[in-house]
């Protein structure tokens, strides 16, 4: 395909089609948090097409001019530049429209090919569609099989094209994400379908693949004979607030452990891929959780802990147990911890164990990989039989977000011991300009339609096929001694136990 | 930026050392991500491009070296340093700031004040405010630390003379820019998205007459209004390979548009279609496009500038990697007139 002869490869940002973006669930928290400051921050960068209209779709009756100003609050609020941009809002609230709909009412959805063809009328945006879908999941067929009804999904359609973008979670086991699947896939093909995990789109998790195939120095390392073991960490301060009916469906592994901490995984993991397109990457990726060795009976009580949170103290307040939460059932078996040792068996990692854990309630806010490599052998520098420090490289993933490096240096003076030190790569402190929202940038890969930031079929199906093993085990066996860890702690000692048997432990983070 | 602190220049590290000291209390961080060398005369638009300097912090960290020549005195060499800070918000880093001030033939110690302080590792960029044509001596010297060396036309008497003296540099495997060509990135980020579909793209094909405006509002800093508008006709003459094109570059007066910058650019066809970009009255960093053709009319749409508001334009021109094909093709097409 011939070049645009107005665009510059690896400089021209702008070009891409016009298009309206739809969003499903409208009048939800996401919305009003995540979804529209990012569209405007995206806008007021110059990073929307120059034809272009967003669509509030949702069941609440509400006028344009009700859903601007509500979504002028929000955004007020949320977005990451402040204050808002009086000036730049005043075009682009004319580009933001709302329409009242039932999910399942055909009506609604005539009305909503009308009103969108007579925005590309106005706007010029071709006929161009996404379709954002922040909606519980239970919704996700029905739109999609509503939409493809009123022939608002194309698929071959040379002049134009639409694309829905889906939340997460994507089924609740492996049979309902391939139940799922089979029934939006008789709408889409794949390459309209974007399946949206918000870690892919945060600027470190993608500095992952530069930082280990961008520098020389890493990828020799990276490998089961230097690499000791690998810990991935997903640690919330916060409880489940008002998400009370959701956690009780969902629990950690659905929420949290399937889609974030697999995705981080495989790309710790993963072979270098063939080019930088999103098959190579999601093909790479494929392979990790293909290789991934499967979990017995004996992982499922020995080396999977699983936890909940009781009362405790956070930043010095006392907070409530997750039973006493809204929306929870007082006897709740639902897990909010939880750590587990999984193995990649393939060439460059069999051996080395990653253990992962993530959880509600926990001292801290948190997300972060760390390598952790084998130590030298021990014949220089040791100190009364004690070991000196491992290395580890610690990738930061939020807050302050970074690469550390741990080595170990000779404290000055004449008896020479060794002391750990740490090397520090903060983003803040060297890229002065705020990083984009994880949205921003992903609802800007599906504007222009490339999907390398979002995950593909078969990487989640893998993933389910994975940890369905484990969700059917404690569906038979309940947990017994939940809570099991107090809030502002990290977590249960028997996740602690589990990693010491093997001679190592969690990083204090 | 804080209160410059005259030094020998064997001292600059140690001053600069003990200024962090201090401030390490404040929990800032000393970060660069690159050598910035600046040179300038001794002028009034030295402090112009202080402020320029200050737009590169706002957006990425970095050791500024700023040269001053004072052509008019007799031999001094003077240095100072102090650290200085991305404007208007609490940012978590600062940068040194290393001034040096020269005056007649010292400039030739300037070199030798340079070397030692380079950081090591990082790249060096040159930031020459001065006619590349015509001071040569110091800018060769100058020309073997840098990896990308950033020109400001606005220097030069003569588009066509500059253009040649930076293609004779790029050919030479040196990296070039221009502040100019930087200053009208985001009008060519709007054209080439206005006209990205097919459909957009055969209308642009078929243009015969294109109007530039630009803006000859006098200013302290700017003489030469017509480079940017030079620029943009270089740009799409040499994209679109077309010889039949008419351009008309009209001067405007607008007061709050920076001198040079463009205000508005019209594109129309026999055929009947016409493409109007005009910057708003109100906000000149909003520009309102209209389309018009025989049988219709858009409503029109707005776009936004941000890039030059964030001053992202210019520091994007500083680290990209290589000297961009455009940029060049524009200059081939402005070495010819």
């Amino acid at each position: 395909m011939n070049a645009h002869p107005l665009e510059e490869p690896g400089r021209t940002t702008r070009s891409m089609d016009p298009c309206i973006l739809v969003i499903f669930g409208a009048t939800g928290d996401l919305t009003g948090r995540k979804l529209m400051p990012s569209i405007y921050n995206l806008g007021k960068d110059g990073l929307l097409p120059s034809n272009f209209a967003v669509v509030g779709f949702a069941r609440r009756p509400k006028s344009h001019e009700d859903f601007r100003k509500e979504m002028k609050g929000e955004v007020s609020k949320y977005s990451r530049t402040l204050p808002l941009d009086d000036s730049y809002w005043s075009s682009f609230e004319k580009q933001i429209f709302y329409h009242i709909s039932e999910f399942d009412d055909d009506a609604g959805y005539e009305n909503l090919k009308i009103f969108l063809s007579q925005l590309d009328g106005q706007l010029g945006t071709k006929g161009n569609r996404i379709f954002y879908l922040s909606v519980q999941p239970k919704y996700f067929t029905q739109i999609i099989q509503k939409l493809s009804e009123h022939g608002l999904i194309y698929s071959h359609d040379k002049d134009k094209w639409s694309r829905v973008i889906i939340e997460k979670p994507f089924g609740r086991d492996l049979p309902s994400a391939v139940q799922l699947q089979e029934n939006i896939e008789k709408y889409l093909n794949e390459k309209q379908i974007y399946r949206i995990d918000h870690y892919l789109g945060k600027e470190t998790v993608q500095n992952l693949l530069v930082f280990r195939f961008g520098n020389g120095i890493f990828e020799s390392l990276w490998n089961n004979k230097l690499i000791d073991h690998v810990q991935i960490t997903v640690a919330e301060d916060i409880g489940i607030g008002t998400r009370g009916h959701f956690y009780e469906e969902e629990g950690l592994l659905r929420d949290v452990l399937q889609n974030h901490m697999m995705q981080l995984l495989t790309l710790v993991a993963m072979e270098p891929p063939v080019n930088l397109s999103g098959d190579a990457i999601h093909d790479e990726k494929v392979k990790v959780l293909e290789a991934m060795r499967p979990l017995s009976h004996e992982d499922f009580s020995k080396t999977i802990i699983r936890g909940q949170y009781g009362k405790g103290f956070i930043g010095g307040e006392k907070v409530i147990g997750y039973r006493e939460e809204k929306d929870v059932n007082p006897k709740s078996e639902v897990e909010t911890y939880l750590a587990m040792r999984l193995f990649i068996d393939n060439w460059r990692w069999t051996g080395v164990p990653f253990y992962l854990r993530g959880g509600k309630r926990l001292p801290k806010r948190a997300t972060e990989i760390a390598v952790v490599f084998k130590d030298p052998p021990g014949i220089l520098f040791k100190s009364q039989d004690k070991k000196n420090e491992s290395n580890v490289l610690a990738i930061r993933i939020q807050p302050d977000e970074g690469i550390s490096m741990k080595i170990n240096c000779k404290v000055p003076g004449p008896f020479s011991p060794i002391q750990p030190v740490k090397m520090d790569f903060r983003y803040g402190s060297y890229f002065g300009q705020s990083s984009p929202d994880a949205y921003e940038r992903l609802i800007w890969d599906c504007i222009l339609g490339d999907s390398t930031l979002f995950a593909r079929t078969d990487e989640v199906l893998h993933s389910w096929k994975i940890l369905t093993p484990l969700l059917q085990y404690w569906e038979k066996n309940p947990a017994k001694d939940f809570p099991n860890y107090e809030s502002g702690t990290w977590g249960p000692k028997e996740a602690d136990e589990m990693i010491a048997k093997d001679g190592r432990a969690w990083r204090l983070l | 930026m804080s209160a410059l602190t005259l030094v020998p220049p064997a001292q600059i590290e140690d001053a600069l050392k003990k200024m962090w000291e201090k401030l390490a209390k404040e929990n800032k961080t000393r970060a660069s991500l690159f050598n910035l060398i600046v040179y300038t005369h001794q002028n009034p638009r030295s402090d112009f491009m202080r402020s320029r300097v200050q737009k590169i912090i706002d957006n990425f960290p970095c050791r500024v070296l700023f040269i001053t020549h004072d052509r008019k005195k007799r031999e001094y060499l003077k240095t100072a340093v102090s650290v200085i800070t991305p404007q208007g918000k609490d940012a978590q880093f600062a940068c040194d700031h290393i001034d040096i001030g020269v005056g007649g033939k010292s400039i030739k110690k300037t070199l030798f004040v340079l070397l030692p302080i380079l950081i090591p590792d990082l790249p060096t960029y040159l930031l020459w405010a001065e006619n590349p044509c015509k001071e040569r001596d110091l800018l060769s010297e100058l020309e073997k630390l840098a990896s990308h060396l950033i020109f400001d036309s606005e220097t030069s008497e003569n588009l066509s003379h500059f253009a040649k003296s930076l293609l004779a540099c790029h050919k030479e495997k040196k990296e070039v820019g221009d502040l100019n060509w930087a200053r009208t990135e985001s009008w060519r980020e709007m054209i080439a998205a206005s006209f990205f579909s097919s459909e957009n793209l055969r209308e642009l094909m078929a243009t015969q007459s294109i109007v530039i405006e630009y803006n000859a509002a006098k200013t302290p800093f700017f003489i030469h209004f017509k480079i940017q508008a030079l620029y943009l006709q270089a740009w799409l003459t040499s994209r679109l390979k077309k010889k039949k094109i008419s351009f008309k570059l009209k001067p405007v007066k607008r007061k709050d548009v920076m001198g040079g910058g463009i205000i508005s650019m019209e594109f129309s066809a026999k055929k009947g279609f016409s493409y109007s970009f005009c910057t708003s009255k109100e906000d000149p960093h909003k520009i309102i496009i209209n389309r018009e053709t025989k049988e219709k009319c858009d409503l029109p749409r707005h776009f936004f500038l941000s890039r030059d508001v964030l001053g992202l334009s210019l520091t994007k021109e500083i680290i990209y990697k290589g000297t961009s094909n455009h940029f060049l093709d524009a200059l081939k097409t402005i070495a010819k007139l």
